[in-house]
């Protein structure tokens, strides 16, 4: 299957690959994963008592377009208020990397990591 | 059922007493093959079944035929070819039996457990941190959870339990290939 430009551009030059320390109170980490592949992506996102997103980072196990749709993600949410970036759609990230429908998976996956982080870091907030 | 040429009863996919081709009846995979539902069935005899249903109903046999029956036949052809793709995969028979589907969903999915999740996930961060033996520990947990779905098909199979906890086992089995590949990619 041939890969669109801007997902090989991202395959081979991924944006903020690495990871946060789980623990930091501000950081909020989603593991998620795509049984029907066996992807698996981990993100993680820093956010500021203003509730703006400093950083974001990605670790993602699975194919171009799985690694693709969490290296856009990450670039999309930064400098972003978490309300924002909550609002983004696996429909934004699939247009974006002009992903086939076998591979709309993979941005829902990127879409679901999100969710999670955000989640985590809510959680950490009401527990404390 | 009733052929539909002569209007006698009729078993099978020919009917015996005009030789008119019938249409595939909306049957499951297995009772397509004629074969039992079960978990246990071998590969050969899954085959065998196949073949069997696939000479009776190949087009070839049917080309000087109206075109009701040529296009009967292909539409046997395309069940009986489905029928053996799932049934003789034992992970597809097995998601089969429990979800009445050979494949997880795209989308969506059975739960694994975060703890499964994580641990799949950090057994490749140390492959490609270049760890030694992480192969061997994601064999453990193939085999680990291989077990637990030969136990819980048998199980049932025995009338003692449900086939509830089959669509994750698969799942994890699908996320630990995944997971194979890369490590061996890692590990060059």
């Amino acid at each position: 299957m041939a890969y669109s430009q801007k997902v090989i551009d991202h395959y081979e030059n991924p944006q903020n690959v690495g990871s946060l320390d789980k623990a930091d109170p501000q950081v909020g980490t989603g593991l998620v994963g795509a049984p029907a592949c066996g992807d698996v992506m981990k993100l993680q996102l820093k956010i500021n008592d203003d509730g703006i997103i400093e950083d974001a980072k990605f670790k993602t196990f699975g194919c171009g377009s799985a690694i693709a749709s969490s290296s856009l993600v990450t670039t999309m949410v930064k400098g972003k208020s978490v309300v924002e970036a909550e609002k983004v759609s696996n429909a934004e990230i699939a247009r974006e990397l002009a992903l086939p429908p076998v591979k709309i998976h993979c941005s829902v996956l990127a879409e679901d990591a999100i969710k999670a982080a955000i989640a985590d870091y809510r959680k950490k907030h009401t527990e404390a | 059922m009733i052929c539909w040429n002569c209007r006698e009863p009729v078993q099978g996919a020919v009917c015996p007493g005009c030789d008119k081709l019938q249409p595939p009846p909306s049957v499951d995979h297995f009772a397509l093959l004629g074969l039992p539902r079960t978990w246990s069935v071998e590969r050969k005899t899954v085959e065998g079944a196949w073949r069997k249903l696939a000479r009776q109903t190949h087009p070839d046999r049917f080309v000087g035929r109206r075109a009701v029956e040529r296009r009967m036949a292909q539409q046997w052809t395309a069940r009986a070819m489905d029928a053996r793709a799932v049934l003789r995969d034992p992970h597809r028979r097995a998601l089969y039996l429990a979800t009445g589907e050979a494949d997880l969903p795209e989308q969506g999915g059975p739960d694994v457990g975060a703890e499964f999740l994580e641990a799949v996930f950090e057994l490749q961060m140390a492959a490609r941190m270049g760890e030694t033996g992480v192969d061997e520990q994601v064999e453990g947990m193939v085999s680990a959870q291989e077990a637990a779905l030969v136990s819980a098909l048998e199980q049932w199979e025995a009338g003692e339990g449900t086939l509830d906890d089959v669509p994750a086992l698969i799942a994890r089995l699908r996320y630990l290939r995944t997971a194979r590949t890369l490590v061996a990619q890692a590990a060059h």
